[in-house]
């Protein structure tokens, strides 16, 4: 009698172990269900959009936009439900001439006083884990670019560079490097001269902070 | 802008222009008596000035994409005016319906950002109905250079006043409708006994009111006064009204006031424009 009420002692000390190992493992490791998707709203000040175009066929010219703004609904935990919606202002190009940022902003470019947004809606976006960054995990993002009042569906690679909790909330950074053909967007100016390249590269580095 | 590009920019329209007015005016075969068909300055200038903004643009899509592309199909619809200009009534009382026709078309379906305004689309139409009836009232009856002579000069106004909102496109085609202007005046003077019909005036004072709505529309940081803008466009009237105060001159003294009066208003612009351009920020 004495040996059965010690087994089931035993036996009980165990399921109790066992269930408290889980209950321990379960507090440590939230699982994906609990984690949830925030909305992040990107910071314009330490965001911007650079874009890169080949001049007179030789060396590559850089401009960029500062006014960056809009919102990335993402879940850092689990690395899901990540979605843009970005828009860059055209009135705020800068190439560091202010010659230069009057003709892009004219018809013969970007025609900033009809189409004063380039925008950027992401339809999908899927973590690859497979794709390796030295500066974070990579994400496929499908979406449409919508730029000189022509939207087109692009596919972008985006890069989670950073992702932190401080005095200032919970902070992501997002980096994309893409390239597109401005004439198809109805901006060919000096495409047939071959004073400017067809072929844009474009970087969207952005920081975001959660709402 | 290089040798290469200017020829392809300016080149086709002038091209084309000269041979419109050479076709039609069959310069070196008809005997000099012979009086030239009236369609040809307003075709000449209405399809230059097209073929220009097909080479700087492409053709428009359909629907257009930009507002400023109306330009092309308000000045088709402005040259069909100014070439079938003999086909409308020319009874005093509604002889002044082809000008009203194209300040209708200038006031409502030049349609540029900014300009939707029933104020704006007065001024507008207004403008065009007097630089149209000024042309004709006025300067056809002068010796036919003068007209030529003060478009010249305010197209290459407004493509001088364009450059500093640095719409680069606009300022060739611009540039092109002042060099078919000159174009104009030449083949005139080398053809004695040609004049400008009232079509001719109808489409240079369209064009006029075109470009400097267009350029206004599109000077996003305002640049340039929009008094500058108007200046360019007054030039018609204003050389019209000059004619008129001083006819009982000789003819080629009177004609030389006019242009007097069209190049003060030019100048004026020019000069107002560029010593009110905003200095660039210091780079610190």
């Amino acid at each position: 009698m004495k040996s059965l009420h010690t087994i089931t002692i035993t036996i009980l000390m165990i399921i109790a172990g066992v269930l408290s190992l889980a209950a321990s493992q379960a507090s440590t490791e939230p699982s994906a269900a609990e984690s949830e998707v925030k909305t992040f709203d990107v910071d314009p000040v330490h965001s911007a959009t650079i874009f890169r175009v080949q001049h007179l066929g030789a060396g590559m010219f850089y401009g960029r936009f500062n006014d960056v703004t809009g919102t990335i609904e993402f879940d850092p935990e689990a690395n899901r439900g990540l979605v843009f919606d970005i828009a860059v202002s055209i009135d705020s190009v800068d190439s560091g001439h202010p010659g230069l940022d009057g003709h892009l902003k004219n018809p013969d470019f970007f025609n900033a006083v009809e189409f004063p947004n380039m925008t950027f809606k992401s339809t999908s976006a899927k973590h690859a884990p497979a794709k390796e960054h030295p500066d974070g995990d990579v994400f496929d993002v499908e979406g449409d670019l919508t730029m000189h009042g022509v939207t087109k569906r692009i596919k972008v690679e985006a890069v989670l560079v950073g992702h932190s909790t401080g005095k200032r909330g919970e902070k992501i950074g997002m980096e994309c490097i893409f390239s597109v053909k401005r004439s198809e967007y109805g901006m060919s100016y000096g495409v047939a001269s071959g004073s400017l390249g067809d072929e844009t590269r474009i970087i969207v580095s952005l920081e975001a902070t959660a709402q | 802008m290089d040798l290469g590009m200017a020829i392809m920019s300016f080149g086709p329209p002038l091209l084309l222009a000269v041979a419109v007015m050479t076709f039609g005016w069959k310069l070196w075969k008809k005997p000099r008596h012979a009086k030239p068909p009236y369609w040809t300055p307003a075709a000449a200038l209405g399809l230059g000035v097209m073929l220009a903004f097909v080479i700087q643009e492409g053709m428009p899509s359909v629907p257009l994409s930009q507002k400023w592309h109306w330009l092309l199909p308000t000045l088709f619809a402005v040259t069909v005016i100014g070439t079938t200009h003999r086909v409308f009534p020319r009874r005093r009382s509604i002889r002044f319906v082809p000008e009203l026709a194209t300040a209708f078309i200038a006031a409502f379906a030049l349609d540029f950002p900014g300009q939707d305004t029933i104020e704006a689309k007065l001024v507008i139409g207004i403008g065009t109905l007097l630089a149209t009836m000024a042309g004709r009232t006025y300067l056809l009856r002068r010796p036919p250079w003068v007209l030529p002579v003060i478009t010249w000069m305010i197209y290459g106004t407004l493509a001088i006043l364009i450059l500093q909102v640095y719409f680069a496109k606009l300022t060739i085609i611009a540039g092109a409708a002042s060099m078919i202007a000159a174009a104009i005046g030449v083949c005139v003077l080398i053809r004695r006994p040609a004049t400008l019909s009232a079509g001719s005036s109808n489409v240079m004072g369209f064009l006029a009111v075109a470009l400097a709505a267009c350029g206004q529309a599109y000077d996003g940081g305002d640049a340039i006064a929009t008094a500058c803008w108007c200046l360019p466009v007054v030039a018609l009237p204003a050389a019209a009204c000059a004619s008129a105060m001083f006819s009982d001159l000789r003819q080629r003294r009177h004609s030389v006031i006019a242009i007097a009066f069209a190049a003060a208003c030019c100048l004026t612009a020019i000069i107002w424009a560029l010593a009110n351009r905003v200095p660039p920020p210091l780079p610190y």
